[in-house]
Protein backbone atom coordinates (compact mmCIF):
# COMPACT_ATOMS: atom_id res chain seq x y z
CA UNK A 1 0.00 0.00 0.00
CA UNK A 2 1.16 3.25 -1.07
CA UNK A 3 -1.23 5.34 1.49
CA UNK A 4 -2.38 5.07 4.89
CA UNK A 5 -5.91 5.83 5.14
CA UNK A 6 -6.98 7.44 8.20
CA UNK A 7 -10.87 8.23 9.26
CA UNK A 8 -11.12 11.81 11.11
CA UNK A 9 -14.04 13.67 11.64
CA UNK A 10 -16.32 13.38 8.45
CA UNK A 11 -13.34 13.31 6.47
CA UNK A 12 -11.60 10.28 4.75
CA UNK A 13 -7.60 11.25 4.86
CA UNK A 14 -5.50 9.41 2.08
CA UNK A 15 -2.10 10.00 3.30
CA UNK A 16 0.67 9.59 0.31
CA UNK A 17 3.56 7.37 1.85
CA UNK A 18 5.91 8.05 -1.14
CA UNK A 19 7.75 10.29 -2.34
CA UNK A 20 6.69 9.93 -5.71
CA UNK A 21 2.50 9.91 -7.00
CA UNK A 22 2.24 8.77 -10.55
CA UNK A 23 -0.28 6.97 -12.40
CA UNK A 24 0.24 3.98 -10.44
CA UNK A 25 0.16 5.50 -6.97
CA UNK A 26 -3.11 7.50 -8.21
CA UNK A 27 -4.70 4.11 -8.95
CA UNK A 28 -3.85 2.87 -5.70
CA UNK A 29 -5.40 5.22 -3.65
CA UNK A 30 -8.45 5.08 -5.49
CA UNK A 31 -8.50 1.52 -4.77
CA UNK A 32 -7.66 1.60 -1.29
CA UNK A 33 -10.83 4.33 -1.19
CA UNK A 34 -12.98 1.78 -2.56
CA UNK A 35 -12.72 -0.34 0.54
CA UNK A 36 -14.27 2.06 2.55
CA UNK A 37 -17.68 1.64 2.15
CA UNK A 38 -18.78 4.43 4.52
CA UNK A 39 -19.28 7.86 2.50
CA UNK A 40 -17.39 11.08 4.00
CA UNK A 41 -18.07 14.30 3.73
CA UNK A 42 -14.67 15.16 2.32
CA UNK A 43 -11.41 13.18 0.89
CA UNK A 44 -8.17 14.72 1.86
CA UNK A 45 -5.12 13.83 -0.34
CA UNK A 46 -2.45 14.42 1.98
CA UNK A 47 0.75 14.68 0.12
CA UNK A 48 2.87 16.71 2.33
CA UNK A 49 5.72 14.37 2.13
CA UNK A 50 5.38 14.27 -1.81
CA UNK A 51 7.84 16.08 -3.46
CA UNK A 52 7.08 14.68 -7.05
CA UNK A 53 3.64 14.56 -8.57
CA UNK A 54 2.37 13.84 -12.70
CA UNK A 55 -0.33 16.12 -13.93
CA UNK A 56 -1.20 12.62 -15.38
CA UNK A 57 -2.08 11.32 -11.42
CA UNK A 58 -3.80 14.16 -10.42
CA UNK A 59 -5.95 13.94 -13.88
CA UNK A 60 -6.57 10.34 -13.07
CA UNK A 61 -7.56 10.82 -9.80
CA UNK A 62 -9.82 13.46 -11.17
CA UNK A 63 -11.66 11.05 -13.40
CA UNK A 64 -11.27 8.04 -11.18
CA UNK A 65 -13.31 9.92 -8.55
CA UNK A 66 -16.45 9.28 -10.20
CA UNK A 67 -15.96 5.74 -9.79
CA UNK A 68 -15.52 5.19 -6.32
CA UNK A 69 -18.95 5.11 -3.89
CA UNK A 70 -17.61 9.11 -2.41
CA UNK A 71 -19.53 10.80 -5.33
CA UNK A 72 -20.71 13.11 -2.95
CA UNK A 73 -17.48 13.96 -1.11
CA UNK A 74 -15.85 16.97 -1.29
CA UNK A 75 -12.16 16.51 -2.42
CA UNK A 76 -9.15 18.65 -1.16
CA UNK A 77 -5.37 18.73 -1.61
CA UNK A 78 -2.47 19.43 1.24
CA UNK A 79 1.39 19.26 -0.06
CA UNK A 80 3.93 21.41 -0.84
CA UNK A 81 4.19 24.19 -3.31
CA UNK A 82 5.59 21.54 -5.64
CA UNK A 83 2.10 20.17 -5.52
CA UNK A 84 0.38 23.19 -5.32
CA UNK A 85 2.21 24.00 -8.63
CA UNK A 86 0.83 21.06 -10.34
CA UNK A 87 -2.24 21.53 -9.13
CA UNK A 88 -2.06 24.91 -10.82
CA UNK A 89 -0.45 24.08 -14.05
CA UNK A 90 -3.26 21.33 -14.60
CA UNK A 91 -5.91 24.30 -14.01
CA UNK A 92 -7.36 22.08 -11.15
CA UNK A 93 -7.81 24.43 -8.53
CA UNK A 94 -11.45 23.84 -8.52
CA UNK A 95 -11.57 20.37 -8.39
CA UNK A 96 -8.62 20.50 -5.77
CA UNK A 97 -8.23 23.01 -3.14
CA UNK A 98 -5.42 23.14 -2.24
CA UNK A 99 -4.19 23.33 1.69
CA UNK A 100 -0.31 23.46 3.03
CA UNK A 101 -1.54 21.38 5.66
CA UNK A 102 -4.35 18.96 7.32
CA UNK A 103 -5.05 20.93 10.08
CA UNK A 104 -5.94 23.95 8.29
CA UNK A 105 -8.70 22.07 6.96
CA UNK A 106 -9.59 21.00 10.11
CA UNK A 107 -10.05 24.89 11.91
CA UNK A 108 -10.59 24.52 15.84
CA UNK A 109 -13.05 26.73 15.25
CA UNK A 110 -16.46 25.18 14.68
CA UNK A 111 -18.28 27.70 12.28
CA UNK A 112 -15.18 27.22 9.67
CA UNK A 113 -14.56 23.30 10.02
CA UNK A 114 -15.36 21.34 7.43
CA UNK A 115 -18.46 19.56 8.81
CA UNK A 116 -19.97 22.79 10.07
CA UNK A 117 -19.40 24.28 6.11
CA UNK A 118 -20.81 20.83 4.43
CA UNK A 119 -23.93 20.81 7.20
CA UNK A 120 -24.58 24.67 6.58
CA UNK A 121 -24.38 23.92 2.37
CA UNK A 122 -27.09 21.54 3.13
CA UNK A 123 -28.68 23.47 5.41
CA UNK A 124 -29.17 26.43 3.29
CA UNK A 125 -30.13 23.84 0.26
CA UNK A 126 -32.86 22.57 2.48
CA UNK A 127 -34.29 25.37 3.50
CA UNK A 128 -34.19 27.17 -0.11
CA UNK A 129 -35.68 24.21 -1.66
CA UNK A 130 -38.61 24.49 1.06
CA UNK A 131 -39.79 27.78 0.90
CA UNK A 132 -39.02 27.86 -3.05
CA UNK A 133 -41.71 24.92 -3.31
CA UNK A 134 -43.72 25.88 -0.57
CA UNK A 135 -44.50 29.65 -1.73
CA UNK A 136 -42.94 29.47 -5.15
CA UNK A 137 -40.55 32.21 -4.26
CA UNK A 138 -36.68 32.31 -3.33
CA UNK A 139 -35.59 32.98 0.13
CA UNK A 140 -32.52 34.76 0.29
CA UNK A 141 -29.66 34.48 2.76
CA UNK A 142 -28.57 37.11 4.78
CA UNK A 143 -25.35 38.18 5.95
CA UNK A 144 -24.82 36.98 9.46
CA UNK A 145 -22.42 38.03 12.24
CA UNK A 146 -21.13 34.80 14.31
CA UNK A 147 -20.89 37.08 17.30
CA UNK A 148 -24.35 39.20 17.25
CA UNK A 149 -26.92 37.31 20.03
CA UNK A 150 -29.76 39.23 18.83
CA UNK A 151 -30.80 36.95 15.16
CA UNK A 152 -33.76 35.43 17.35
CA UNK A 153 -35.54 38.92 18.57
CA UNK A 154 -38.57 38.70 16.52
CA UNK A 155 -38.93 35.27 17.46
CA UNK A 156 -42.92 35.05 17.85
CA UNK A 157 -43.59 31.33 16.22
CA UNK A 158 -41.12 28.61 15.22
CA UNK A 159 -40.74 25.38 15.88
CA UNK A 160 -38.16 23.32 17.08
CA UNK A 161 -36.76 19.00 16.53
CA UNK A 162 -34.68 17.50 18.68
CA UNK A 163 -31.69 15.26 16.49
CA UNK A 164 -29.75 12.98 17.94
CA UNK A 165 -26.97 10.32 16.82
CA UNK A 166 -24.26 7.90 19.28
CA UNK A 167 -22.08 11.02 18.45
CA UNK A 168 -24.37 13.88 19.20
CA UNK A 169 -27.19 15.73 20.47
CA UNK A 170 -28.57 18.55 19.21
CA UNK A 171 -31.69 20.35 17.96
CA UNK A 172 -33.12 22.16 14.68
CA UNK A 173 -35.49 25.08 15.10
CA UNK A 174 -37.33 27.34 12.64
CA UNK A 175 -38.51 30.99 13.94
CA UNK A 176 -40.63 33.78 12.35
CA UNK A 177 -42.20 36.67 13.48
CA UNK A 178 -45.84 36.17 13.67
CA UNK A 179 -46.31 38.93 10.85
CA UNK A 180 -43.53 36.90 8.94
CA UNK A 181 -45.15 33.76 9.51
CA UNK A 182 -48.79 35.49 8.94
CA UNK A 183 -47.56 36.28 5.10
CA UNK A 184 -46.08 33.07 4.63
CA UNK A 185 -49.45 31.15 5.00
CA UNK A 186 -51.61 33.83 3.15
CA UNK A 187 -48.82 33.16 0.01
CA UNK A 188 -49.49 29.32 0.47
CA UNK A 189 -53.26 29.56 0.52
CA UNK A 190 -54.18 32.34 -1.43
CA UNK A 191 -55.81 33.93 1.44
CA UNK A 192 -55.23 36.85 3.84
CA UNK A 193 -54.46 35.63 7.34
CA UNK A 194 -54.34 37.98 10.18
CA UNK A 195 -54.17 35.45 13.12
CA UNK A 196 -52.75 32.01 13.76
CA UNK A 197 -55.82 29.96 13.53
CA UNK A 198 -55.43 26.63 14.69
CA UNK A 199 -55.36 24.97 10.76
CA UNK A 200 -52.66 26.76 10.27
CA UNK A 201 -50.98 26.61 13.99
CA UNK A 202 -48.92 23.00 13.57
CA UNK A 203 -47.39 25.34 10.03
CA UNK A 204 -43.64 25.36 11.41
CA UNK A 205 -43.61 22.13 12.51
CA UNK A 206 -44.35 20.77 9.03
CA UNK A 207 -41.92 23.69 7.41
CA UNK A 208 -39.57 22.13 9.80
CA UNK A 209 -40.44 18.75 8.93
CA UNK A 210 -39.76 18.97 5.73
CA UNK A 211 -36.63 20.77 6.54
CA UNK A 212 -35.70 18.20 8.64
CA UNK A 213 -36.14 15.80 5.94
CA UNK A 214 -33.25 17.10 3.64
CA UNK A 215 -31.15 17.85 6.63
CA UNK A 216 -31.15 13.93 7.36
CA UNK A 217 -30.55 12.58 4.44
CA UNK A 218 -27.75 14.84 4.38
CA UNK A 219 -26.32 13.73 7.80
CA UNK A 220 -26.43 10.35 7.05
CA UNK A 221 -24.85 10.87 4.14
CA UNK A 222 -21.96 12.25 6.26
CA UNK A 223 -21.45 9.24 8.11
CA UNK A 224 -23.96 10.14 10.74
CA UNK A 225 -27.39 7.85 11.89
CA UNK A 226 -29.93 10.01 13.19
CA UNK A 227 -33.78 8.70 13.04
CA UNK A 228 -37.26 10.19 12.45
CA UNK A 229 -38.48 12.80 15.24
CA UNK A 230 -41.25 14.79 15.77
CA UNK A 231 -41.28 18.49 15.49
CA UNK A 232 -43.12 20.68 17.95
CA UNK A 233 -44.60 24.26 17.21
CA UNK A 234 -44.00 27.07 20.02
CA UNK A 235 -46.13 30.14 19.79
CA UNK A 236 -44.91 33.48 22.21
CA UNK A 237 -43.43 36.77 22.65
CA UNK A 238 -40.26 37.40 23.40
CA UNK A 239 -38.84 33.70 22.90
CA UNK A 240 -35.45 31.96 23.29
CA UNK A 241 -34.74 28.71 22.84
CA UNK A 242 -31.37 27.72 24.60
CA UNK A 243 -29.70 24.46 24.37
CA UNK A 244 -29.44 22.77 28.08
CA UNK A 245 -25.87 21.65 26.80
CA UNK A 246 -24.05 24.37 24.37
CA UNK A 247 -20.80 23.34 23.90
CA UNK A 248 -20.35 23.98 20.12
CA UNK A 249 -21.36 27.58 18.31
CA UNK A 250 -24.78 26.59 16.17
CA UNK A 251 -24.89 27.02 12.83
CA UNK A 252 -27.44 30.09 12.37
CA UNK A 253 -28.58 30.96 8.98
CA UNK A 254 -31.00 33.93 8.39
CA UNK A 255 -32.98 34.90 5.09
CA UNK A 256 -35.18 37.18 3.69
CA UNK A 257 -38.03 36.50 1.55
CA UNK A 258 -40.92 38.73 -0.19
CA UNK A 259 -42.99 37.31 3.29
CA UNK A 260 -40.72 38.55 5.93
CA UNK A 261 -37.53 37.06 7.54
CA UNK A 262 -36.75 34.02 9.37
CA UNK A 263 -33.79 32.37 10.48
CA UNK A 264 -32.69 27.95 11.02
CA UNK A 265 -30.88 27.49 13.94
CA UNK A 266 -28.50 23.44 14.63
CA UNK A 267 -27.31 22.97 17.03
CA UNK A 268 -25.04 19.80 17.34
CA UNK A 269 -23.25 19.01 20.72
CA UNK A 270 -20.48 16.33 19.95
CA UNK A 271 -19.99 13.63 22.80
CA UNK A 272 -17.39 12.05 21.03
CA UNK A 273 -16.34 12.17 17.12
CA UNK A 274 -14.84 8.98 17.00
CA UNK A 275 -18.36 7.54 16.22
CA UNK A 276 -18.85 9.24 13.39
CA UNK A 277 -15.41 8.12 12.03
CA UNK B 1 -56.55 10.86 -14.83
CA UNK B 2 -58.88 9.48 -11.92
CA UNK B 3 -62.38 11.38 -12.93
CA UNK B 4 -62.68 14.08 -10.48
CA UNK B 5 -65.70 12.63 -8.76
CA UNK B 6 -63.21 9.98 -7.20
CA UNK B 7 -63.24 9.69 -3.19
CA UNK B 8 -59.83 10.76 -2.21
CA UNK B 9 -58.78 10.17 1.32
CA UNK B 10 -55.99 12.43 2.81
CA UNK B 11 -54.25 11.46 5.87
CA UNK B 12 -51.79 13.81 7.97
CA UNK B 13 -52.04 14.49 11.66
CA UNK B 14 -50.60 18.12 10.75
CA UNK B 15 -53.68 20.11 9.80
CA UNK B 16 -51.57 22.95 8.09
CA UNK B 17 -50.22 19.62 5.85
CA UNK B 18 -53.99 18.51 5.47
CA UNK B 19 -54.79 21.96 3.94
CA UNK B 20 -52.03 22.32 1.79
CA UNK B 21 -52.68 18.99 -0.11
CA UNK B 22 -56.86 19.78 -0.20
CA UNK B 23 -55.92 23.03 -1.80
CA UNK B 24 -53.87 21.72 -4.05
CA UNK B 25 -56.40 18.55 -4.89
CA UNK B 26 -58.82 21.36 -5.44
CA UNK B 27 -57.13 22.79 -7.67
CA UNK B 28 -56.81 19.98 -9.87
CA UNK B 29 -60.47 19.60 -9.92
CA UNK B 30 -60.84 17.08 -7.15
CA UNK B 31 -64.02 18.21 -4.64
CA UNK B 32 -64.61 15.00 -2.85
CA UNK B 33 -61.62 14.55 -0.42
CA UNK B 34 -62.03 13.74 3.19
CA UNK B 35 -59.29 14.19 5.98
CA UNK B 36 -58.29 11.67 8.44
CA UNK B 37 -55.39 13.15 10.94
CA UNK B 38 -53.74 9.25 11.60
CA UNK B 39 -53.63 6.16 10.06
CA UNK B 40 -56.44 4.61 12.66
CA UNK B 41 -58.87 7.31 11.87
CA UNK B 42 -58.16 6.92 7.84
CA UNK B 43 -58.89 2.99 8.56
CA UNK B 44 -61.75 3.22 10.27
CA UNK B 45 -63.22 5.95 7.57
CA UNK B 46 -62.28 3.63 4.71
CA UNK B 47 -64.12 1.09 6.37
CA UNK B 48 -67.88 3.16 7.08
CA UNK B 49 -67.03 4.69 3.54
CA UNK B 50 -67.17 1.12 2.05
CA UNK B 51 -69.98 -0.06 3.92
CA UNK B 52 -72.02 3.20 2.56
CA UNK B 53 -71.39 2.03 -0.47
CA UNK B 54 -69.22 5.72 -0.89
CA UNK B 55 -65.71 3.85 -1.00
CA UNK B 56 -62.36 5.76 -0.52
CA UNK B 57 -60.90 5.17 -4.02
CA UNK B 58 -57.49 6.83 -3.45
CA UNK B 59 -55.38 7.33 -0.44
CA UNK B 60 -52.74 9.77 0.34
CA UNK B 61 -50.91 9.42 4.26
CA UNK B 62 -47.99 10.50 5.43
CA UNK B 63 -45.66 8.33 6.14
CA UNK B 64 -44.91 9.73 10.10
CA UNK B 65 -48.30 10.14 12.11
CA UNK B 66 -48.67 8.72 15.72
CA UNK B 67 -51.83 6.26 16.70
CA UNK B 68 -50.65 4.32 13.20
CA UNK B 69 -48.40 5.25 10.72
CA UNK B 70 -49.01 5.81 6.80
CA UNK B 71 -46.82 2.29 6.57
CA UNK B 72 -48.31 0.65 9.00
CA UNK B 73 -51.80 1.64 7.16
CA UNK B 74 -50.71 0.69 4.19
CA UNK B 75 -49.47 -2.84 5.61
CA UNK B 76 -52.87 -3.01 6.99
CA UNK B 77 -54.93 -2.60 3.87
CA UNK B 78 -52.04 -4.88 1.86
CA UNK B 79 -53.65 -7.91 4.39
CA UNK B 80 -57.34 -6.89 4.01
CA UNK B 81 -58.79 -8.93 0.43
CA UNK B 82 -61.58 -5.88 0.80
CA UNK B 83 -58.65 -3.05 0.60
CA UNK B 84 -55.52 -4.54 -0.93
CA UNK B 85 -56.25 -2.84 -4.39
CA UNK B 86 -56.74 0.62 -3.41
CA UNK B 87 -54.44 3.25 -4.32
CA UNK B 88 -52.24 4.83 -2.39
CA UNK B 89 -49.66 7.12 -2.24
CA UNK B 90 -47.46 7.57 0.54
CA UNK B 91 -46.04 11.11 1.74
CA UNK B 92 -43.07 11.80 3.13
CA UNK B 93 -40.53 14.61 4.44
CA UNK B 94 -37.60 12.13 4.08
CA UNK B 95 -37.45 9.47 1.54
CA UNK B 96 -34.59 7.72 2.16
CA UNK B 97 -33.77 4.77 0.33
CA UNK B 98 -34.74 2.23 3.04
CA UNK B 99 -37.96 3.83 2.95
CA UNK B 100 -38.66 4.09 -0.28
CA UNK B 101 -37.90 0.20 -0.87
CA UNK B 102 -40.20 -1.08 2.67
CA UNK B 103 -42.67 1.09 0.73
CA UNK B 104 -42.38 -0.43 -2.64
CA UNK B 105 -42.11 -4.00 -1.17
CA UNK B 106 -45.19 -3.25 0.40
CA UNK B 107 -47.09 -2.41 -2.37
CA UNK B 108 -47.58 1.52 -2.64
CA UNK B 109 -48.57 2.95 -5.25
CA UNK B 110 -46.30 5.78 -5.09
CA UNK B 111 -44.02 7.72 -3.30
CA UNK B 112 -43.79 11.89 -2.83
CA UNK B 113 -41.93 13.63 -0.84
CA UNK B 114 -42.19 16.85 0.79
CA UNK B 115 -42.49 19.38 -0.11
CA UNK B 116 -44.00 18.81 -3.31
CA UNK B 117 -45.25 21.36 -6.40
CA UNK B 118 -48.86 21.28 -7.48
CA UNK B 119 -47.65 19.50 -10.57
CA UNK B 120 -45.38 17.07 -9.11
CA UNK B 121 -48.51 16.05 -6.97
CA UNK B 122 -50.45 16.11 -10.63
CA UNK B 123 -47.83 14.20 -11.69
CA UNK B 124 -47.92 11.26 -9.01
CA UNK B 125 -51.79 10.78 -9.32
CA UNK B 126 -51.67 10.87 -13.14
CA UNK B 127 -49.46 7.88 -13.45
CA UNK B 128 -51.12 6.00 -10.28
CA UNK B 129 -54.33 6.70 -12.04
CA UNK B 130 -52.47 4.90 -15.26
CA UNK B 131 -51.36 1.94 -13.28
CA UNK B 132 -55.19 1.55 -11.52
CA UNK B 133 -55.97 1.71 -15.45
CA UNK B 134 -53.81 -0.99 -16.55
CA UNK B 135 -54.39 -3.32 -13.47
Amino acid sequence: MSAKLIKRDDALVIKAESSSVGVNEAREYLSDIKNYPKRYGYLIFDFSDVTEITSAALRNLTFALSITNQLNAKVAIVGSAVVSQCISDCHLEKVFPYYSSVNQIFEKNPQTSILQNTLKDELDDAIKTTFQTITGSEAHAMPFDSNAQNYSNNFEIGAIIGISDTSFKGSLILGFSVKSYLNLMSKMFGATYSEVTSEISDGPAEVLNMIYGHLKIALNNNGFSVSPAIPITIMGSNLRIVPCEKKSSPIVLLYESEFGTFYVELNMNYQSMKAVA
Amino acid sequence: MFPKETNILIVDDMSMMRKLVKAQLKDLGFAQITEAQNGAEALTIIEQQDSQNTPIQLVLADWNMPVLTGIELLAKLKASAKFKNLPFIIITAEGEVHQVTEAIKLGVSSFIRKPFSPEALKEKIEAVSKTVKAA
